[in-house]
């Protein structure tokens, strides 16, 4: 147990580092003025959301993970990010502003969480049925924004394909609001449900038999779980890896139970974007990198060798 | 203590068990028998609450069990499923602790009873040495007492499983059926099993009910379900009935080759 706590602490003290990395890295300025500017306004506000999103990410692929019993299983796989990609393709057509991006989007996850609920509603919420709904559902719209970014070969619609691979930097004060709020409560939710995370583990009528109200708790998890994934996606676009593969990391360093999951995985998602992050923006310099691409390559590369190297798996 | 009147349930309209009575008195042990597809596995999924009824009740302590919320009915009831699948790597000490969850509130740290119960249990099932093992790594056989000593933690008055023993060596087998005989004797556990070997069931229940096609064939001590003619009725297969010499419990001998030749042998003998 102090094994972990102090774990923990050394991921408390990798966060801190990482954050105050990020802040002074970059483009250099002489001008100490403009400086402090650079750091406060522009970097302080996408090392917050990368944060954020990073934190919340993880922690609801953890979630979706036990809840489906799948270890392949990450919050985009019912399909929220799929909506949101929609809403955000169609904020964008219509040449609106960057919050309104974030609002259409966080309406099209909302409708594609509603469709998939009432879909696994009439299975009793089974899994498969989450899984087929949601997973159907995702192909469906993200078929739509392709067709649309084939159809509409206008300037503004290559906003959309850097928005579908993932931007930290485009966010407005509202959304990194709003995703501070539904990241941290939804974290406190899983939190506070750990014990009834482990129990879902074992099986839906296994859970029961030890006590647990499976259906309600289910489907609580998966509406907290999604709105986590919304607020993230809706604030950053489809930044990928650190739903799938940051819970696996968790796990392998502190095993299954979830409370101290959570915990873990949130620190661990958190630092992982700020630092991908900070690399998408001063790897090219003077190009700025899609986050998501940098996610994908430093990550798989990073879990493709502890996937050789552990004696897990 | 369980009382089941008159029910029917199945899946998807189609009707497994057929009208079913029968009651389970506090500190019995029970034992479910029958052949393959009789509905043993449908019956105990009823009983634990698991399977909606088309018809009939089943209470526990007087009160219909399907308005019993799953939290207070674990309180008292712990169910050892034919399979637990456990997707992450567990310790055997986190997996058994699961088992105290009904009787922790949300915001509630485990307490001594809890780690009591926990320790007493994983000592009952001869787990306690596996505490620290990824559950997911043990043999099958020390595996399925993990899965005991979970039961045992959740400090149950009636525990039910559904063939504890199945594929299990014979040490493995009688392990598991004297922990249960020593806490239905000693704590008055009440305990119901579906088992698949008759033997087993002579040797240890002191109720059976024969299951075939839905409906109880026959209830009652193991003297009287074992007997040559209705094992025959319901199994179609030949058997010799005998006793075993230590217990004097009822055996089965299976017999191969043609049931009535070797019938007409026997009585000609």
């Amino acid at each position: 147990m102090n094994k972990k706590i102090i774990l923990l602490l050394l991921l408390v003290l990798f966060l801190g580092i990482v954050i105050i990395i990020s802040l002074f890295c970059g483009v250099d300025n002489s001008d100490p003025s403009q400086a402090a500017v650079i750091i406060w306004q522009l970097r302080l506000p996408r090392v917050l959301l990368a944060l954020l999103v990073g934190a919340g990410l993880a922690s609801a692929g953890a979630v979706f993970q036990a809840l489906l019993r799948n270890s392949l299983a990450e919050p985009y796989t019912l399909g929220v990010s799929s909506g949101a990609a929609l809403g955000a393709s169609l904020g964008m057509l219509f040449r609106l502003s960057s919050i309104y991006t974030t609002v259409f989007a966080f309406i099209g996850s909302l409708l594609t969480i509603f469709l998939v609920y009432t879909i696994a509603a009439r299975k009793r919420f089974s899994n498969s049925s989450l899984i087929l709904g949601g997973v159907t559902l995702g192909f469906l719209f993200s078929s739509i924004v392709l067709l649309i970014i084939a159809m509409v070969r206008q300037e503004g619609i290559s906003n959309a394909v850097i928005w579908l691979m993932g931007d930290l930097s485009s966010a407005s004060p509202q959304a990194i609001f709003l995703t501070a709020v539904f990241v941290s409560g939804g974290i406190l939710a899983f939190f506070l449900l750990g014990r009834d995370v482990d129990l879902i583990c074992l099986g839906e009528e296994k859970a029961m038999h030890i006590g647990l109200d499976v259906e309600t708790i289910k489907k609580i998890l998966f509406f907290i779980a999604s709105l986590v994934t919304a607020a993230c996606v809706s604030a950053s676009g489809i930044i990928g890896f650190v739903g799938l593969i940051i819970p696996h990391i968790g796990r392998f360093m502190f095993g299954p139970k979830h409370r101290v999951l959570f915990i873990a995985v949130s620190l661990l998602g958190a630092g992982f974007l700020i630092l991908c992050d900070t690399i998408a923006r001063t790897v090219a310099l003077p190009l700025e990198l899609p986050v998501g691409v940098i996610t994908g390559i430093f990550g798989g590369i990073f879990f493709l060798g502890l996937l050789i190297k552990a004696k897990k798996w | 203590m369980v009382d089941v009147k008159n029910i029917y349930c199945g899946y998807d309209k189609k009707e497994v068990i057929k009208g079913v009575f029968f009651s389970v008195e506090k500190g019995n042990f029970t034992g479910i028998i029958g052949p393959n597809g009789a509905g043993k596995t449908t019956l105990f999924r009823a009983m634990t609450g698991a399977l909606p009824l088309y018809k009939g009740t089943i209470t526990y302590r007087n009160n219909d069990i399907s308005k019993i919320s799953a939290r207070e009915l674990a309180k008292d009831m712990a169910v050892i499923p034919q399979i637990v699948s456990v997707p992450f790597s567990f310790t055997v000490s986190e997996f058994v602790f699961m088992a105290r969850f009904a009787h922790l509130g949300r915001f509630q740290a485990p307490g001594k009873v809890d780690y009591d119960a926990v320790d007493q249990a994983l000592r009952s099932a001869g787990v306690a040495h596996l505490k620290n093992r990824d559950i997911n790594e043990l043999s099958g056989g020390e595996r399925q007492m993990a899965i005991l000593a979970q039961g045992f933690a959740q400090s149950p008055k009636i525990l039910l499983l559904d063939e504890p023993t199945a594929h299990l060596d014979i040490k493995h087998q009688v392990a598991i059926m004297n922990i249960l005989e020593k806490l239905n004797k000693e704590r008055g556990l009440t305990v119901v099993v579906i088992l698949h070997d008759l033997n087993l069931a002579a040797e240890y229940c002191n109720n059976l009910i024969l299951l075939n096609e839905g409906k109880i064939h026959k209830k009652g001590g193991v003297n009287e379900v074992l007997t040559q003619d209705v094992i025959e009725e319901v199994y179609k297969t030949f058997v010799a009935v005998d006793r075993n010499p230590v217990s004097g419990k009822p055996y089965c001998r299976i017999v191969k080759g043609n049931p009535r030749v070797i019938r007409g042998a026997a009585q000609q003998r």
